[in-house]
């Protein structure tokens, strides 16, 4: 009999150009709408201009209060943001937060047939040095090993990935699949390509760097037997082994913290579509395929994947349990990978607006407003933010201390001090539920790491009008800090 | 425990009695309760409770910012003064928000803003910022409401601080809920001072006290 690694290699040479076909054009070709390979619809240019010529329009016609408007507009919006995250907060930090469901992680007997053929999908690209450790983690689950199907994803061009994987992906339950060259060269396309190969009836897909807690798969998969059928997805909480390496990884520690301890959780709470993380998301297979995988179009495909899971009649949930990644420890590193999760977020938004009314019947008006601020709003936040600072010290230098009661200028000052102080505080507050505190005061910092994602957020935007789809690759495997060989479970 | 942390807070009442006053020390004790009850929330870590301790310490520094830098300081002291980053961390999610808006006020207040006149011109809050000014007790009606309002309320210190059930704190909410409504009829002035620690009591009291479920790592 062919061992499968060879049946996989001999269907890749045979087939190699029909799947890559299958992987870029499967939901273009049955879902047009939700498809990212149009960045913006005529549709959509024309509202776009015609919200210009009204802003010009009340920019000539109403002279004096003009600054006043404008401030007040930016500053709405900035707050409304910010406000939204604080109300997801409290419902995330709720007594009975979906986080605090007890999911026993024993569904079945001991006996390993029982168990259901679990897959996991590991995009990689050009991250041979990262290869031992992944290879660790995944064996450390705690699943029967002949029930798992892990796809380790490479790209066809990635020698050293590969050489690597050969080298430490020995056990059978390792699967090396190549992607034949083909644009966009993008993670989803890698995913969606893999897909076709999957033998299991859940499927998972983790980053490179990715430690899961060991009782993760056990987890998720209890929790989906708990769950009504039309709960096709789990999303992990996320974060960093090395939080405490410098003060870029507290910061970016801080804000994981408060995205899947708190924001996450509470959206789940208010039922408004859930965009997922990049990572540790558990897929009913069957929802999976329905809804024609990932779109390879999409920069950030999590984000997508999660809202048209809800517009598809689908239920997003988070689990229990934590993926530990690497921070990027690097400023250059860590702008690339912020822009293209921004421009991300746009293109996300843009495609699930072309048809607003249909959002707003399937996601219902306070999924729909929710899907505004907190999809649309997060990106526009990050706008927004330079702008207030810009017109408050124009006003400052128009109307001097006045400024400060007096013009737009007290009316940016005002947004800016709400919105940034909210900010600051729900960075704070996310520390709360993993303990630890010690990164708390970080927090202090965020109005400063909230520039830093504003300069990500243009920089995103020029990046969705010149290269929308351009992916842009984040390197791991550069923190001093090793990876614990057995990360810490819950409670224990 | 509770003697020393009642010892912890004479400085606050010794240096509110030197007004002349029995009212400062009632004043002392629901700041007392304040803190020894949100020291019991601070232990759980719960985010709720901190959100609601939190703006209950904002809210005293708006009414009382005397009472709000005393609760400030003898708060870190009950539960534990900071030793290492984890305990520093703490006060610095817990004292944002008073700290804000202590700030704030004082921002107001140096650049002569009303906010009151921008809500309505016959809102008058009590915002002393010379709040060394210590009110002194005028009626002596008023001296024995508050003495009427201590006797139930001293159990409470005691139960305040094994504070593991929602329902004496919910009780001190409204003992003191009702003490601001006879304070109120006394003076009207004075019970501005009060109600920074009593909205302060009541807001923590409708917290749900709760355990952590997970706090076993640490960065």
């Amino acid at each position: 009999m062919l061992p499968l690694q060879q049946l996989t290699q001999a269907i890749n040479r045979a087939f190699g150009d029909r799947l890559t076909a299958i992987a870029v054009c499967d939901l273009a070709r049955h879902k047009p709408e939700f498809s990212a390979g149009r960045a913006i619809t005529q549709r959509q240019i024309i509202c776009a201009l015609i919200v210009m010529v009204l802003c010009v329009c009340v920019f000539i016609f109403a002279g004096g209060i003009t600054h006043y408007v404008l401030s007040g507009v930016l500053a709405v919006c900035f707050a409304a943001n910010a406000g939204l995250r604080a109300l997801l907060t409290w419902k995330g930090a709720g007594e009975h937060s979906p986080m605090d469901e007890p999911v026993c992680a024993t569904p079945f007997s001991g006996r390993e047939l029982e168990w259901p053929i679990y897959t996991i999908i590991v995009p990689m690209y050009r991250e041979a040095n990262v290869m031992a450790n992944l290879v660790h983690a995944i064996l450390a689950l705690d699943y029967p090993r002949n029930r798992l199907d892990v796809k380790l994803v490479l790209e066809a061009d990635d020698a050293q990935t590969y050489a690597a994987a050969k080298e430490y992906a020995r056990d059978p339950c390792f699967e090396i699949i190549r992607v034949p060259p083909s644009q966009p060269r993008t993670k989803p396309k890698a995913a969606n390509y893999a897909l076709q190969f999957a033998r299991g009836a859940y499927i998972v897909i983790y980053d490179a760097e990715d430690r899961p807690e060991p009782d993760q798969l056990k987890k998720a998969l209890a929790m989906f037997r708990q769950s009504p059928d039309n709960v096709a997805c789990l999303q992990a909480r996320l974060n960093f082994y090395n939080a405490d390496e410098n003060w870029l990884t507290r910061m970016f520690a801080l804000d994981y913290a408060l995205w899947f301890d708190f924001l996450l959780p509470g959206l789940d709470r208010l039922g408004i579509p859930m965009p997922l993380g990049g990572t540790s998301n558990h897929f009913r297979t069957q929802a999976l395929r329905a809804i024609h995988g990932w779109d390879p179009y999409n920069v950030t495909e999590d984000a997508d994947i999660g809202i048209r899971l809800s517009q598809m009649g689908f239920r997003v949930r988070t689990l229990d349990s934590t993926t530990y990644e690497e921070a990027v420890t690097q400023l250059g590193v860590w702008l690339g990978q912020r822009s293209r999760w921004m421009k991300g977020y746009i293109q996300t938004w843009l495609v699930h607006m072309r048809k607003p009314r249909a959002l707003l019947h399937n996601a219902g008006a306070h999924g729909f407003a929710g899907f505004q601020l907190f999809v649309g709003g997060t990106p526009l936040a990050a706008l927004l933010n330079p702008l207030l600072w810009l017109l408050f010290c124009v006003s400052l230098v128009i109307y001097g201390p006045a400024a400060l009661t007096a013009g737009g200028g007290g009316v940016a000052l005002c947004g800016l001090i709400l919105g940034n102080a909210l900010f600051t505080y729900l960075m704070m507050l996310g520390v709360l539920r993993r303990g630890w505190l010690s990164l708390a005061p970080f927090g202090l910092c965020a109005p400063l790491y909230w520039l830093l994602i504003s300069v990500a957020a243009y920089r995103g935007v020029f990046e969705l009008l010149y290269k929308p789809w351009h992916w842009q690759k984040t390197d791991h495997g550069l923190s001093r800090i090793t990876p614990p060989n057995q990360i810490m479970q819950a409670g224990s | 425990m509770i003697w020393l942390r009642l010892l912890l807070v004479m400085p606050a009442i010794l240096a509110m009695a030197i007004g002349g006053s029995l009212y400062p020390l009632w004043f002392a004790l629901a700041l007392y309760v304040l803190t020894s009850t949100g020291a019991e929330f601070l232990k759980r870590r719960d985010a709720r409770s901190v959100i609601g301790l939190s703006g209950a310490l904002g809210a005293v520094q708006v009414f009382t910012p005397l009472g709000g830098f005393l609760v400030a300081g003898v708060l870190p002291a009950l539960a534990g003064f900071p030793r290492n980053r984890t305990t520093l961390g703490l006060y610095a999610v817990l004292l944002f928000v008073p700290v804000l808006i202590a700030t704030l006020l004082l921002f107001v207040s140096s650049a002569q803003i009303s906010p009151a006149a921008m809500v309505n011109a016959n809102w008058q809050p009590s915002v002393h910022l010379d709040a060394l000014k210590i009110p002194v007790l005028e009626f002596p009606v008023r001296m024995a409401l508050d003495v009427a309002v201590a006797i139930p309320f001293l159990p409470l210190l005691f139960l305040a601080d094994r504070a593991q059930r929602k329902w004496p704190a919910t009780l001190g909410g409204v003992l003191l809920g009702a003490s601001l409504i006879a304070t109120y009829l006394g003076s009207v002035l004075d019970s501005w001072t009060l109600f920074g620690g009593y909205a302060a009591i009541i807001a923590v009291s409708f917290a749900p006290p709760r355990q952590t479920h997970e706090m076993t790592r640490d960065a």
